[in-house]
């Protein structure tokens, strides 16, 4: 099948009501409910893992004992009962695959039905693929494309066994264990996630791409992802999030980290669709996320690229560390809520080094009951010498119950640092929909036009593949918001 | 626990209930807001729980010449009127000969004045608590049509073991139209003015402040404006002293066609600390809000600007602006800026702008290349940026009283 056929196909999959929200029924090896030490232990043990990694995790575990859900943002999160969660499940196929044919065919169905492409793969785009299925990574392809590259992308936990020196060294390098709540959490249980490593000099020579699914009922997941990039060296890393449609709530706390060396860039797009609960607000994911990249090398570059239209509670921050010279962080993002969810997104961008530059564009768009915050910092360090920052922040609000609102910090501590800030808030323009209309395009079909208009920018940032998806994702989230 | 500042001398006036037993109360649970408070995370209060400062009393009234201070001859200078408040005591001689139009009266214990006070007051700001409770002084003020001459109140007193806790309601009738300057300049240790403005239908209130305070003086306003139906106010703060300065406004349109235009400057040297915070309420529809808010800040000082705009969800049609620029002149300043939008309604056309920088190259390079010297150039660049925003003020009069502040404080710059 073409790569064209199949991005279509993927499309217009996507065109109906909320499609994935099915089960998939595998039996799971699941640990008990609950979160204490022996559960720490248990998952470690169930991965394998080295004495200093158990330690590593009682440690966040301890440190997470101590702190407080936070509860500074624009959010209505109903108590979480931490108690009531699984904190390991995995699919029972324990053994690893050799290849494709050895996935358990259910599995290969739900990826189906999700559209991702891994019999299709070599054909669509040069994309790899590390499918995350609740919380063990079950197939990983283009591993031998990528090694010949020198590229490491493999799940964090064979990571942990095969490039111990690499994790040491940078694990909890960026996010450290006792940044938040959220991320004490997930360095205590995380199950699995992404490691990537390109070294030096090398430009990866495919996108990287895992998709990430919420399976099994009670299933908290704690994805940790972790990616460095060598001197020199580029990867474009795409994350998608798709989750089976739920009436209880599920809760999500990833952690991604991002380490850039000199000349180096690492762009990191996500399209999260998770499932954001019904018209009501009942179900949907609470996504509680902490990502952050450090540019340490001179000239080095993060890129941080989202389009967030799933879940009903969104807690999340990409933010770039500008430590070296020269370097640049970008933060492009489109914020969409619809019915109830609620979004508080944003970013930091910490100015460090010498002549750093960042640049924000996001995009909040509220329809329905929806609430959408974007909430961002920029710090320039008094060592920030000739940095430069501009933010534009903008909001559409679609009906009259819905709220959008911006919070931006700004600290300045260097004069020489130029910040330059500006956010507007308004309406669909009754002209450019007047004129939809007119020309005889559906009310709903030019509303998602001038939305995806509105958001442009942001779009052009992503790569194709997601471009064509996160266009049609935006007129579904938007189904039911007018008229 | 703050210390002494829990146990405010109410003498004679406190009973055991009634609008200002329970600000006590609210005060003695709440005290300074600490560093974790959000909306006091750039400026550090709870410091002051430490002082041994304690309310004036009347018996520490100093006998100073009420005549002679600056403030008194920038009223001069304007023919205003002056009502003076030493250590935060109301001097009783402004009372009298009143200009037409406006009616003066102590506060003491009227519940119905306080309560409204209390009502305008910056929720959840310590000093509506304490300084309704502390009130050192207190006077309702009453405007009916258009009074002719400006009013001044006038804050002054030496004491700096003692806290000044004013507490003033101006009432605007329908249609009134007041004048009115603000000038703050003591050494007390701790300057807690609590105003409530309310501002009726059609009524306008064009405002001055100036906040000189002593070195060594903290200042926190706590200002409340309400305005009624096409009611308006053009209020204007110049802050240049203190060691630590916080002018808190917070304005709520309640009435259609309010309009508000709140702007400031402020201005740091040495350690000073800077904050200007407000918050826009648009309660109802179609109101507007304009805020431009310019500091200039040189040594180590510090400057804040938050400022929130909140629209109701039926408040359609409202526009509220904010601009906040910050000029840093010396490696060791900081600006920091939180405007805030918390939007609620769709018709609605709000923005905010804020930029942080130096002084533009640029603009340096052209002047110089001119033959201005690079002092010269330097000083009239950041005496642009300041002027500029007082030009605004529609009312000359009053924009009259700002300019040679801010010049004083040009001129007091090293490098001039």
């Amino acid at each position: 099948m073409a790569a064209t056929t199949e991005t279509i196909e993927q499309v217009e999959q996507a065109t109906g009501k909320y499609k994935y929200g099915f089960v998939t029924d595998i039996e799971t090896d699941k640990a008990p409910k609950g979160l204490n030490e022996d559960i720490i232990r248990f998952i470690s043990a169930k991965k394998d893992e080295p004495e200093w990694m158990l330690d590593w995790r009682l440690k966040a575990f301890r440190r997470w004992q101590t702190m407080t859900s936070p509860d500074w943002a624009k959010l209505d999160i109903p108590p979480i009962d931490y108690q009531d969660i699984h904190y390991y499940s995995a699919p029972k196929s324990a053994e690893k695959l050799k290849s494709l044919d050895e996935v358990d065919p259910e599995l290969l169905a739900t990826y189906e039905k999700l559209g991702i492409p891994l019999n299709e793969q070599k054909m669509l785009a040069n994309v790899a693929v590390d499918a995350v299925f609740d919380s063990v990574s079950v197939a990983t392809t283009f591993r031998e494309e990528l090694s010949k590259a020198g590229v490491i992308f493999c799940p964090i936990s064979e990571a942990i066994r095969d490039y111990p020196e690499l994790v040491q060294r940078y694990l909890g390098s960026v996010v450290p264990v006792g940044d938040n709540y959220f991320a004490a959490l997930n360095s205590a249980v995380f199950t699995d996630g992404s490691f990537v490593y390109i070294p030096k000099g090398v430009r990866c020579p495919m996108e990287l791409s895992t998709y990430f699914r919420i399976n099994e009922q009670n299933t908290g997941q704690f994805e940790r992802t972790l990616i460095i990039a060598d001197d020199e060296s580029y990867v474009s890393y795409l994350e998608g999030c798709t989750a089976p449609q739920r009436d209880e709530n599920q809760l999500h706390a990833a952690v991604v980290e991002l380490v850039a060396l000199k000349d180096s860039e690492i762009k990191y797009s996500t399209v999260q669709n998770w499932y954001p609960g019904d018209e009501n607000g009942k179900g949907g994911i609470y996504n509680f996320v902490t990502k952050r990249g450090v540019c340490r090398g001179d000239r080095s570059k993060i890129s941080w690229t989202q389009v967030e239209t799933g879940s009903a509670i969104t807690w999340k921050y990409p933010s770039c560390v500008l430590r070296g010279k020269d370097s640049v962080g970008e933060f492009y993002s489109v914020a969409l809520t619809n019915n109830m969810q609620q979004a508080d997104t944003g970013t930091k961008m910490i100015h460090i080094g010498e002549g750093s530059r960042s640049t924000i564009i996001s995009k909040g768009i509220s329809a329905g009951r929806s609430q959408n915050c974007y909430r961002g910092l920029v710090h320039m360090q008094p060592t920030a010498e000739d940095a430069r920052n501009f933010t534009q922040c903008d909001s559409l609000l679609i009906g009259d119950r819905c709220g959008a609102h911006t919070v931006p910090y700004i600290v300045s501590r260097n004069p020489s640092a130029k910040i330059e800030h500006e956010a507007t808030t308004s309406r669909i323009s009754e002209d450019q929909l007047f004129y939809c209309l007119q020309r005889g395009i559906g009310e709903e079909d030019a509303v998602s036009l001038i939305v995806n208009g509105f958001c442009k920018e942001v779009m052009k940032e992503l790569p194709m593949e997601f471009a064509v998806e996160a266009q049609k994702l935006i007129g579904i989230s938007l189904e039911g918001s007018v008229g | 626990m703050p210390g002494s500042m829990t146990q405010p001398d109410m003498g004679a006036v406190m009973t055991d209930e009634g609008v200002r037993a329970d600000a006590l109360a609210r005060w003695q649970q709440d005290g300074w807001p600490g560093p974790r408070v959000e909306a006091w995370r750039f400026t550090r209060v709870d410091g002051l729980a430490e002082r041994d400062l304690v309310p004036a009393t009347a018996l520490s009234v100093a006998a100073s010449s009420p005549d002679s201070g600056p403030g008194a001859a920038a009223a001069a200078s304007i023919s205003a009127h002056v009502i003076r408040f030493e250590n935060g005591i109301l001097d009783p001689s402004g009372l009298a000969a009143l200009p037409a139009g406006l009616a003066v009266r102590e506060m003491l214990d009227d519940e119905q004045a306080l309560s409204r006070l209390q009502q305008i007051a910056p929720k959840g700001h310590p000093v509506s608590d304490l300084s309704l409770a502390a009130m050192t002084g207190g006077i309702v003020i009453d405007v009916e049509g258009t009074v002719p001459s400006p009013l001044m109140l006038l804050f002054e007193g030496g004491e700096t073991g003692a806290s000044a806790h004013p507490a003033i309601l101006i009432r605007l009738a329908p249609k009134a139209h007041l004048q009115l300057a603000e000038w703050h300049q003591s050494d007390v240790g701790l300057a807690a003015p609590l105003i409530g403005v309310d501002v009726a239908a059609d009524a306008r209130l064009e405002q001055v402040k100036v906040q000189a305070e002593g070195v060594a003086t903290t200042h926190i306003a706590a200002t409340g404006v309400a305005l009624g139906e096409g009611a308006s106010i053009a209020g204007f703060s110049l802050c240049t002293g203190g060691a630590l300065a916080r002018l808190e406004t917070h304005v709520a349109l309640v009435g259609s066609g309010a309009d508000c235009e709140l702007s400031a400057i402020y201005m740091g040297r040495g350690e000073q600390h800077q904050d200007i915070t407000t918050y826009m309420d648009h309660a109802v529809a179609e109101c507007t809000s304009n805020q431009i808010i310019r500091g200039v800040l040189d040594d180590s000082s510090r400057g804040v600007y938050q400022g929130r705009v909140h629209v109701a969800p039926d408040a359609q049609k409202t526009d509220g602006q904010q601009m906040a620029r910050a000029l840093l002149l010396s490696r060791k300043a900081e600006a920091d800026a939180k405007p805030e939008l918390e939007i609620y309604a769709d018709d609605v056309v709000c923005a905010h702008g804020a930029t942080v920088g130096e002084l533009d190259a640029t603009q340096l390079f052209y002047l110089t290349s001119r033959g201005i010297p690079f002092e010269t150039a330097r000083a009239m660049l950041i005496e642009a940026f300041l002027i500029d925003t007082i030009e605004t003020i529609e009312n000359d009069t009053l924009a009259g009283l700002l300019r040679p502040v801010a010049e004083a404080w040009l001129a007091g710059g090293k490098d001039l």
